[in-house]
């Protein structure tokens, strides 16, 4: 991750190529992770992306991207719909607080980072579902051990977020968050 | 932008996910325009990526497999025969069983039209449990039908868009289906927890239950003809003093792979 990136207004161009990269993640985790990874406990991609954003998007453009990336994931999927808005938003402005604080640039930094957060989410979901006064979802079960899935789950979100990150990294140019160098 | 002014927009965007919630968390009908624009979209592009990977596996299974197919073939071929006097058999009985019905004048349970699907895409969230096919409002489809596999109960429609349909699964923690066991006809509410486990809920503590005994589907919901595979009993527990027993399900149907299903459109609802 390029440690001189300061936080820039976001263009148009950036809120597209953001939204856009959110629809192409879900996409993905859709269909083809859903197929490969059948036990639904493969890699909150969506997730990776929103705590990407959290460490390079403004706060009032992020947020509302991120917003828009949980709108989009809970009208791919079930569940209550507003879940997943609030979550990545709430985990959004988290970072906010953060990234003054601390740059993940190590991968294996990344990676407790992401899984911390991936943690976090978890703990929402079940949350705002104890909140609304339903039943509580049940976490990907694989193995005969709920709790164990589910922390395989955030273990593979951990291990792969890195890969994305720097996958990321390298279309950051295009989301219009340019380097000191760059602008 | 100042910090009252982005204080405000945050303020304003946790409003909106609270309305949000607070409207999604209801028993909604159908997916609003705007949800319909987006699956239509999605579920386009999702469409087009699973076909081109399902491809992809049955050229690797076509060309790349070929080990045991000559005896693989034979089996079949001689199961297919098998199968095909059972068929006879059935289709007697089937129409002795037309002809009774007509002498004592029963209306036929089964006034469905079968439409097959494919499914095209998986929740991204791992805590809920629903898929889209590539069914629609075009092909007739509307939110509370049935989906079936030969195997069981996959779900029912919760949404249509116009080329697509969101199926809520029974597995998923939402899913409530009204079942009886067959042996026994004991009545209670199938609930979804996970893929390996549901709940049956309301089964009181004289009630007659036991392990594998086979749950199906009451028809009484309105929403599934009766009959229809949902499980296995796999676990029968008195909760201490609770006046009803803690029963678990073991799904008939193997969630993590299907990929054709069945959706059961009827002219009329049931109720």
């Amino acid at each position: 991750m390029k440690e001189d990136v300061r936080i820039q207004p976001l263009s148009i161009k950036g809120w597209l190529y953001c939204l856009l990269t959110g629809f192409i993640v879900l996409l993905f985790q859709g269909s083809i992770e859903g197929w490969l990874i059948p036990d639904g406990f493969g890699p909150d991609l969506s997730l990776i992306l929103v705590l990407y954003l959290g460490l390079f998007a403004p706060l009032h453009s992020g947020a509302l991207i991120v917003t828009a990336l949980g709108f989009f994931k809970d009208v791919s999927g079930g569940g209550a719909f507003g879940v997943h808005p609030g979550i990545f938003l709430v985990i959004f402005l988290l970072e906010g607080q953060l990234r003054q604080k601390i740059d993940p640039a190590a991968p294996w930094y990344q990676m407790l980072y992401i899984g911390a957060f991936t943690l976090v989410s978890g703990s929402m979901v079940w949350l705002s579902f104890y909140l609304l006064g339903g039943p509580s979802p049940a976490p990907p079960e694989t193995f005969s051990n709920p709790m164990f899935a589910y922390l395989l789950s955030c273990l593979l979100t951990a291990g792969v977020g890195p890969i994305f990150f720097w996958l990321f990294d390298l279309i950051v140019p295009w989301f219009g968050l340019r380097t000191e160098a760059e602008s | 932008m100042s910090a009252r002014l982005r204080l405000i927009a945050i303020v304003a965007l946790f409003v909106i996910v609270v309305v949000a919630l607070s409207v999604g968390s209801g028993n909604r009908r159908d997916m609003s325009v705007p949800e319909k624009v987006l699956v239509e979209v999605l579920a386009t592009f999702q469409e087009g990526l699973m076909g081109s990977a399902r491809s992809v596996e049955d050229l690797w299974r076509g060309y790349f497999f070929l080990i045991g197919l000559r005896e693989e073939n034979e089996a079949l071929k001689k199961a297919q025969a098998r199968l095909r006097g059972q068929v006879d058999q059935l289709r007697e009985a089937g129409q002795a069983n037309e002809r009774l019905r007509k002498l004592l004048n029963f209306k036929s349970e089964n006034d469905y039209t079968v439409l097959g699907a494919r499914v095209i895409s998986w929740d991204p969230s791992a805590w809920f449990k629903s898929v889209i096919i590539n069914r629609g409002s075009e092909d007739g489809l509307r939110p509370g039908l049935p989906v079936v596999t030969d195997e069981g109960v996959i779900g029912r429609v919760v949404g249509v868009s116009p080329r697509f349909a969101k199926v809520l699964l029974m597995i998923d923690y939402n899913s409530s289906i009204d079942a009886i066991v067959r042996r026994t006809r004991v009545r209670g509410i199938l609930a979804g927890r996970s893929e390996k486990t549901c709940l049956l809920k309301y089964v009181l503590k004289n009630d007659e239950v036991s392990k594998d005994d086979v749950l199906v589907t009451s028809g009484l919901d309105g929403i599934f003809p009766g009959g229809l595979t949902l499980g296995t009993v796999s676990r029968v527990k008195a909760m201490g003093p609770a006046i009803f027993l803690e029963v678990d399900v073991t799904p008939a149907v193997d969630f993590k792979r299907i990929e054709e299903v069945l959706v059961l459109i009827r002219e009329e609802p049931l109720f």
